[in-house]
């Protein structure tokens, strides 16, 4: 295809090892949980904001700070915690008085780091989840009269305990569709557990002492690599297919926008990199398929909710299978 | 939950009534029927039965129960042998013992023989399989053992016993599914037969109605009784024509109708008066017979064919043929005359050829043009009669003056030899006797007569008086009927049944009887089929009628020097030689014809009425030239133009035509000469035709098609390959799995391109492993690959799958995986899997049809 850059082999392979060292160090603190690891590096390169939500006490915060912390070259990493007295400027910065020059200054909220680290999101009110969330889609910050730009590279990280909890806001599906993923944490299984309990001081150490083994300028040079991995035409049809299939589904209420296809693109280019792989391949449509998508569509019974896209997915999966080539 | 042991009692009584009733069932009708062929049996299938059936359900319910099989059938075994041992022992006198001895070794084979399919109904789902095709077996045997092979018994009795095999097989599958599941429903097990069943009613409907007309045809053919006018002599052609049956075999009954077959004129007169001598009218010889079937065949090897049996619809008009053989057989005889005959068919199929024996020259010739609508065609024949032959000598009748006459006959063979300086093949032939022990009771009889009498035909003529021999009260002994019935026992002698129980019958039987005592007397004999000929006439003296009941049967006998002389021994059939409808006008006979040329037209000049032809084919009188090219110049201003039965005009020839052209005129024919040049020289030019017939193609055809449709096969050979086309069938399907790997590995040995190659592998790994049953399932290629294959064959499948996705989606060619390293990983691949799983198991899984079909069904959406 003549639209993608030939990549220079030796560049691949040094900025691979710079993304595996990435996935080795999250891997050190978080046991168990590759699958995840691999989606939150995928949404980094990819350039979106992540959504993790499960029970608290899983590992949610943990991953988000092990990554901050591998990320080094002045990366900047914000953690804010949402309570529901939360304000907007408490996020976003404020106005204060600069007794020097006599006249208002404005002061840079937490928003303008590089990872942000969105602690249990959905305790707070939705006037500080909608600032938040534009600030996210925008990259930039408007206050009063001025715009401040947010940092080349912005990466959010929000977690959140299930909506059925008490004192919770849930987030409406319009925000919901601006996170390239969500991620469930889910428990680890039995084995690694018990790792975790025999270790955990052993873990809480090295999470202390974590090196970081990336820089930011590494993380934006990956990012403008995975936007030149190959799609076949093949596989646009899938993700078309599959976005769209979940529009006429008996099952689905509100389907998959067109905005979420391009999301979907751009995850399965970081993840064929983070694979270091020049092309996207149909397993990675599997591995990313719910957690691009998942959160984004309203189903119209709770029972139908992982049938619809398991559906989906494995017919465009089985037409890809067995896709004649010749 | 339901209670294991009610589910248990439950499941025992399903078998009781669908695996083990059934089996009874069949079982005794296979009894019922064993028992009409076997004596030992002593007609007492209804005892057995119960023998039977008190094994197989004893057995079916001990089985159910965790009773060892092999100890216990032993035990059972061993306790029958010594049974019978003591039994044996204990005589009171020889017969009972034997009586008691016999039955018991019945009721222990039975007995045992029910247990043991008990056992297995209830143990294995398989031993369905082995129950049926045991049956089904057992029930061919004994239908061939009947020897009677009719469209009917196959209908009523096979396919009973088809659907028995496949219902066993069914539900026995059914049931230890049911078992398998550790639960019980009547509800689901009757849905489920009910289904079947109407499903298989539906199907035999079905197959009934779209073969009707094929079962029917078959049944005409085949069938014995359920044809309306089934005349045993006579053979039914499908245009409503008729001739003698090729092959004679014992039926239950003769049907015979009274239509006018065909008329004769017999040049046959005694010497010196006007008295007709009227002759029997012969159309084969049977000289074979098989003993199983009883039946009296041809047979075309025949040591000195002297079977003359030409097709003269074949012959062109007028053209002669003439066997040689058959005329230098007779040349030796004593007592010979020519006579010459004409036959003007009716009914008589068009093929057909009868004339008095023995008949060596035929030469169709045409009808009256006012008879033909009543005969259809014609043929002059000729023949040298032995004088003995008159069929007054051969007249099985009481008239004492016919007796009379008889005698003269009988003085005169009186004289004959004896068979001593006989070819020893022709004797051995001729008096070939069946070795089986159903005919010995011919040979107890046939000895005695032989030993009474010195001279052949005294030996014959006390074979007839046997015939007729007649009770102390004055009655006739044997008599004629045309139904005389068949056996009660399928497997007894026909023959015998006739000779020495029921006494009566038709031609068939006497004519068989004869011959069977005639050979083992080692006179040499034949049978001789045709018509009887009887002199009805008053005013048309010479000329006979045959109708359908005078198709007959009779024997041969062979005397040195004097030929093959006709006997008949056929009792009291004198009402066939009365005739029921009075006989009609004979057909004006045509003159002879002293000129006949043929050939194509060459020129036609309708107004001065001449054409000329250039003629293959010239008769003179009697002289018959062949292959000639010679030009003939034909008058043809008075003569008829015939095509067909029509009569046409001279304008409707055209060039190029083949025609006959024919004079009768008597002055044309005194010139002696033998020479073709010198004949056609003394013939004026133009010559003046009285007839012209225009020749239709359909004669110069080969022969018909439905000729070839009309060779007989005989049932055995239909089911026979009824029964191959299924295996091959069955065969077919279950190779199947294998076929498609072959053809998917041809199609990647013939791929083009690394892509296709790459994609033909993909399909024919993917179905391999499918077919061992390694499904892809859900899985993409690189999960399939890593997390079973791998792990299963370790051959470096995830490698491939890598690269085919890389293939598959990826613009950027791959310079490490070429063609050459996909044909390595293609025998590293088979091989591999090879190793893992042994042949056996590889074979067993390749019969799993359902998994080729899924695997067709995963990728039918694409």
């Amino acid at each position: 295809m003549e639209h993608t850059h030939e990549i220079e082999p030796e560049q691949v392979v040094h900025n691979k090892r710079s993304i595996d060292q990435l996935k080795g160090n999250l891997e050190l603190i978080i046991k168990g949980k590759s699958a995840q690891v691999d989606l939150v590096i995928t949404s980094l390169v990819a350039g979106g904001h992540v959504l993790m939500e499960d029970n608290p006490g899983t590992g949610k915060t943990v991953l988000a700070k092990t990554l901050a912390a591998s990320i080094g070259g002045g990366a900047q990493f914000k953690r804010v915690q949402f309570t529901p007295d939360l304000l907007p400027m408490d996020l976003l910065g404020s106005f204060i008085f600069d007794e020097k020059n006599t006249d208002f200054v404005f002061k840079k909220g937490p928003l303008f780091c590089n990872i942000l680290l969105a602690d249990e999101i959905n305790r707070a009110s939705p006037k500080v989840q909608s600032a938040l969330l534009e600030a996210m889609a925008e990259s930039q910050i408007t206050m009063g009269d001025q715009t401040h730009k947010l940092e080349d590279l912005f990466f959010t990280v929000a977690t959140q305990n299930p909506i059925e909890m008490e004192g919770t806001y849930p987030l409406p599906a319009a925000q919901l569709d601006r996170f390239y993923m969500k991620i469930y944490f889910g428990y680890v299984n039995e084995e690694t557990e018990l790792e975790i309990y025999s270790n955990y001081q052993n873990i809480h150490n090295k999470l202390r002492d974590l090196q970081s083994v990336i820089n930011l300028q590494d993380v934006i040079q990956a990012q403008q690599e995975a936007a030149n991995i190959e799609v076949h035409p093949e596989i646009i049809k899938a993700v078309s297919n599959i976005v769209r299939a979940t529009r006429v589904h008996p099952g689905v209420q509100l389907g998959a926008s067109p905005r979420s296809g391009i999301i979907f693109l751009k995850c399965l280019r970081a993840y064929a990199y983070l694979n270091q792989r020049e092309f996207v391949v149909e397993d990675d449509i599997k591995a990313l398929c719910f957690a691009v998508l998942e959160h984004r569509l309203e189903y119209k019974s709770k029972d139908g909710k992982d049938a619809a896209l398991q559906q989906i997915l494995d017919t465009e999966l089985n037409r890809l299978n067995g896709l004649k080539i010749s | 939950m339901k209670n294991i042991s009610t589910i248990q009692n439950r499941h025992r009584l399903a078998q009781l009534v669908f695996l083990v009733l059934p089996t009874i069932c069949v079982a005794g009708f296979l009894l019922w029927q064993a028992n009409s062929f076997y004596s030992i049996l002593s007609n007492q299938w209804l005892s057995q039965l119960v023998y039977f059936g008190l094994g197989i359900t004893i057995g079916s319910l001990l089985y159910s129960t965790r009773l060892r099989f092999v100890t216990s059938f032993a035990l059972l075994i061993l306790f029958f042998f010594i049974a019978y041992r003591f039994i044996e022992t204990l005589s009171v006198n020889e017969l009972d013992a034997f009586f008691i001895s016999n039955q018991f070794l019945v009721f222990a084979i039975l007995f045992s023989l029910g247990v043991f399919m008990g056992w297995g109904l209830q143990r294995y789902a398989y031993f369905s399989i082995i129950v049926s095709a045991f049956f089904f077996l057992f029930s061919i045997y004994l239908l061939s053992k009947t020897g009677e092979f009719t469209m009917g018994k196959i209908i009523f009795v096979l396919i009973p016993i088809i659907f028995y095999c496949i219902y066993l097989i069914f539900t026995a599958n059914e049931m230890f599914r049911f078992e398998k599941s550790r639960m019980f429903s009547w509800g689901k097990l009757l849905k489920r037969l009910g289904l079947f069943f109407a499903f298989f009613l539906l199907l035999s409907t079905g197959v009934l109605l779209l073969m009707k007309n094929e079962i029917k045809d078959t049944i005409e053919q085949y069938g014995t009784a359920q044809a309306n006018d089934d005349n045993s002599m006579l053979k039914k052609n499908k245009d409503g024509t008729v001739k003698n049956q090729d092959k004679m075999s014992m039926k239950k009954n003769n049907k015979r109708g009274n239509q006018l077959v065909f008329c004769a004129f017999i040049d046959n007169f005694f010497e010196g008066s006007d008295f007709p001598n009227p002759l029997y009218m012969t159309s084969y010889y049977f000289t074979k017979f098989d003993t199983l079937t009883e039946t009296f065949e041809r047979d075309p090897h025949m040591p000195y064919k002297d079977e003359f049996t030409p097709n003269p619809d074949k012959i062109p008009l007028f053209a002669k043929k003439r066997s040689k053989n058959v005329l230098d057989s007779t040349l030796s005889y004593k007592q010979l005359k020519e006579v010459e005959v004409e036959v003007y068919k009716k009914l008589l199929a068009a093929d057909a050829f009868v004339a008095p024996y023995t008949a060596y020259e035929v030469q169709p010739i045409t009808v009256e043009k006012d008879f033909q609508d009543e005969y259809i065609y014609a043929y002059r024949a000729k023949c040298r009669v032995s004088k003995l032959n008159s069929a007054y000598f051969i007249y099985n009748t009481d008239d004492p003056m016919i007796q009379g006459f008889q005698e003269q006959r009988f003085e005169e063979l009186r004289k004959a030899k004896d068979y001593k300086n006989i070819d020893k093949r022709f004797l051995d032939y001729y008096t070939f006797f069946p070795s089986s022990a159903k005919f010995n009771r011919f040979k107890i009889i046939a000895d005695s007569l032989d030993a009474a009498n010195e001279k052949t035909i005294d030996k014959v003529i006390a074979i007839r008086s046997y015939f007729k021999q007649k009770n102390p009260l004055g009655e006739a002994v044997y008599s004629y009927s045309d139904n005389p019935g068949i056996p009660g026992l399928p497997g007894a002698s026909k023959l015998s049944t006739f000779m020495f129980d029921t006494k009566k019958g038709w031609c068939t039987y006497y004519a068989g009887s004869t011959l069977l005592m005639l050979r083992a007397m080692n006179i040499p004999s034949r049978i001789a089929v045709g018509f009887l000929t009887v002199d009805r006439s008053d005013n048309n003296k010479g000329w006979y009628w045959f109708y359908q009941d005078q198709a007959h049967a009779w024997v041969q006998v062979y005397f040195p020097e004097y030929g093959w002389l006709d006997f008949d021994m056929t009792i009291g059939n004198d009402e066939a030689r009365e005739s029921k409808t009075p006989d009609g006008t004979p057909p004006m006979q045509p003159p002879k014809a002293v000129v006949v040329a043929s050939g194509e037209i060459k020129k036609l000049d309708t107004l001065t009425k001449r054409i000329k032809i250039q003629s293959n084919h010239f008769i003179y009188k009697d002289k018959e030239f062949e292959n000639i090219n010679q030009a003939f110049d034909f008058n043809v201003g008075k003569a008829k133009i015939w095509k067909d039965s029509a009569l046409i005009k001279i304008s409707d020839l055209v060039k190029n035509d083949y025609v006959i052209g024919v004079s009768y005129n008597e002055k044309l024919g005194d010139y002696p000469s033998k020479d073709l040049s010198k004949i056609i020289n003394r013939l004026p030019s133009p010559l003046e035709i009285d007839e012209v017939y225009l020749k239709t193609r359909k004669t110069e055809l080969g022969p018909k098609k439905e000729e070839i449709d009309k060779i007989p096969r005989s049932a055995k050979s239909i089911i026979l390959g009824v029964f191959i086309g299924l295996l091959l069938l069955a065969g077919f399907i279950l190779a199947m799995p294998y076929i498609i790997l072959k053809v998917y590995a041809w199609r990647f040995k013939k791929g083009k391109g690394l892509k296709e190659r790459s994609y033909r592998f993909f399909r024919y790994s993917t179905y391999y492993l499918n077919q061992l049953g390694y499904p892809q399932g859900n899985k993409t290629l690189n999960e399939f690959a890593s997390d079973e294959v791998e792990a299963m064959f370790s051959n470096n499948y995830s490698e491939f799958a890598n690269h085919y996705q890389k293939i598959k989606f990826s613009s950027n060619s791959t310079t490490e995986w070429q063609d050459d390293h996909l044909q390595s990983y293609f025998s590293t691949f088979t091989s591999s899997i090879k190793q893992n799983i042994p042949f056996k198991e590889r074979f067993k899984k390749f019969l799993h049809l359902s998994r080729t079909f899924k695997y067709f069904l995963s990728y039918a959406n694409n």
